[in-house]
């Protein structure tokens, strides 16, 4: 289409979604405001600095300002609406929750997004690891040191469900 | 910082079909896009303001880190977190790359950004054109011409322009980096020094070196970051550290304190002129040990 619009049919936390966006319409906007999937927020001014719109895309964080929504088209986006299964938190959410991981929780989408593909490819990461791995998230309220036990209990608790389940 | 109307979108599958897509822009702004992480920035702040926007993410073809005959091929559209993590990259005579892809930004930038992309783009201090000015190679390029696919070869010397050009011409797809030369007794290594652990370089530096039997120097190439002039050869300092080894690290440190007279440094925001010229020095000393270290592991 040479209209201004792209047709867009994609996965978002395995729905089938179609829509016919502009083609300016960054992917952040388009899981706010035409999904309403408001979890994924914007903490700087669209500059792709603060990590707060971080999704999955085919499996791996990125950040949702950076792209437009017409470049998912065909691909499955995972927001943190999506992380839970069912009622039952991901390990990461009950891990924020227990070692009080959040203040004012705006960041806290952003970073259970990053640190959830980050734990799938590093199941087993150092303290070190862990801060440079939230490098691209940032948080003005906790100081970090209880984000980083949370991502540790939960890496632990990981690992013992993935033992139980072999 | 939302981007101004862009009237097209497209996704081709193959370096042709982009190449095709491209030759037909007429008067058009059409801007390849791969990774994204700059381009985005300055289409969403109305700096670019593309009429289409050609998306290079399903072109498999340019993708990937591969042996070729004449060394090691890499797709321009291969991201940071491969290049960061490649076996046949990580601490070789070519690690100068994975030490700049691991250097750039946070982990969601380096899960979209690419090698292609930010050779094209240039910026004034990036990380990945000074390593790979430093390491040498060669740049293969396609466009359609009157039906049929032309492909050049460019040097990165003759490719790396002022900050921000390149030699690549509007109608030109960058496929791939080909790193080659030799191997055994040799190594490379790039440091980049920012305010926090995702800037950009204030001062980024790369160094090859070729050791002979005695584990002296036989021949470098380097290349540095973050000056004004953007990414430039770092000749003055490639003369002195013929002859160096790591049993004189001092000896590295002149060379490089030497060497910062010969280019122009710039004092701004930053760090001042005669901050960055300690910088020079540190970064450079580090990372010729380093290179240094890596050649004389390979055999």
């Amino acid at each position: 289409m040479s209209d201004g619009t792209a047709k867009i049919k994609t996965t978002v936390n395995g729905r089938q979604v179609e829509a016919v966006v502009p083609v300016r319409m960054l992917l952040v906007d388009f899981l706010r405001d035409h999904l309403q999937l408001t979890g994924t927020h914007v903490g700087c001014t669209f500059e792709g600095v603060c990590g707060a719109c971080t999704v999955h895309l085919d499996g791996e964080a990125v950040k949702s300002c950076m792209l437009l929504a017409a470049q998912v088209c065909g691909r499955e986006v995972l927001t943190v609406e999506g992380l839970a299964r069912d009622d039952e938190l991901h390990p990461l959410q009950k891990a924020f929750q227990d070692a009080h991981a959040l203040q004012c929780g705006y960041c806290t989408p952003g970073i259970l997004m990053n640190m959830s593909d980050f734990l799938k490819r590093n199941p087993e990461p150092s303290e070190n690891e862990i801060r440079l791995a939230l490098v691209g998230n940032i948080c003005r309220c906790t100081g970090y040191s209880h984000i980083v036990e949370a991502v540790q209990n939960a890496a632990g608790t990981m690992k013992v469900a993935a033992g139980r389940s072999l | 910082m939302f981007p101004a109307k862009i009237e097209t979108f497209s996704r081709p599958d193959t370096t042709e079909q982009a190449a095709t897509l491209l030759a037909s822009a007429g008067q058009r702004e059409v801007v390849p896009i791969a990774g994204g992480m700059s381009l985005m920035q300055a289409v969403k702040a109305r700096v670019v303001r593309p009429d289409a926007i050609i998306d290079l993410n399903d072109i498999a073809e340019i993708k990937g880190i591969k042996e070729v005959a004449s060394g090691i091929w890499i797709g321009a559209m291969t991201r940071y977190v491969e290049l960061a993590s490649s076996e046949l990259l990580k601490g070789s005579a070519f690690g100068a790359i994975s030490d700049a892809a691991s250097h750039v930004g946070d982990r969601q930038v380096r899960n979209r950004g690419t090698i292609g992309g930010s050779l094209c783009w240039n910026y004034v201090a990036a990380c990945v054109p000074v390593a790979t000015l430093a390491l040498g190679a060669q740049l293969d390029l396609s466009s359609k011409n009157a039906g049929a696919i032309d492909t050049r070869s460019v040097s990165i010397d003759d490719f790396i322009g002022a900050p921000m050009e390149t030699s690549r011409r509007a109608d030109e797809i960058l496929r791939g980096v080909t790193l080659s030369g030799p191997r055994r007794l040799t190594g490379s290594a790039y440091r980049k020094w920012g305010h926090v652990t995702d800037s950009l370089p204030v001062v980024g530096i790369g160094v090859r070196v070729v050791l002979n039997e005695n584990g002296a120097c036989k021949s470098a190439r380097a290349a540095i970051g973050g000056l004004s002039r953007g990414t430039q050869r770092f000749f003055d300092v490639e003369k002195r550290l013929v002859g160096a080894s790591a049993k004189n690290p001092g000896a590295i440190s002149e060379a490089f304190r030497a060497a910062a007279e010969t280019v122009e440094i710039q004092s701004d925001t930053w760090a001042s002129a005669d901050y960055r010229k300690v910088l020079i020095e540190e970064l450079g000393t580090s990372v010729s040990l380093s290179a240094i270290a890596r050649a004389g592991e390979s055999t």
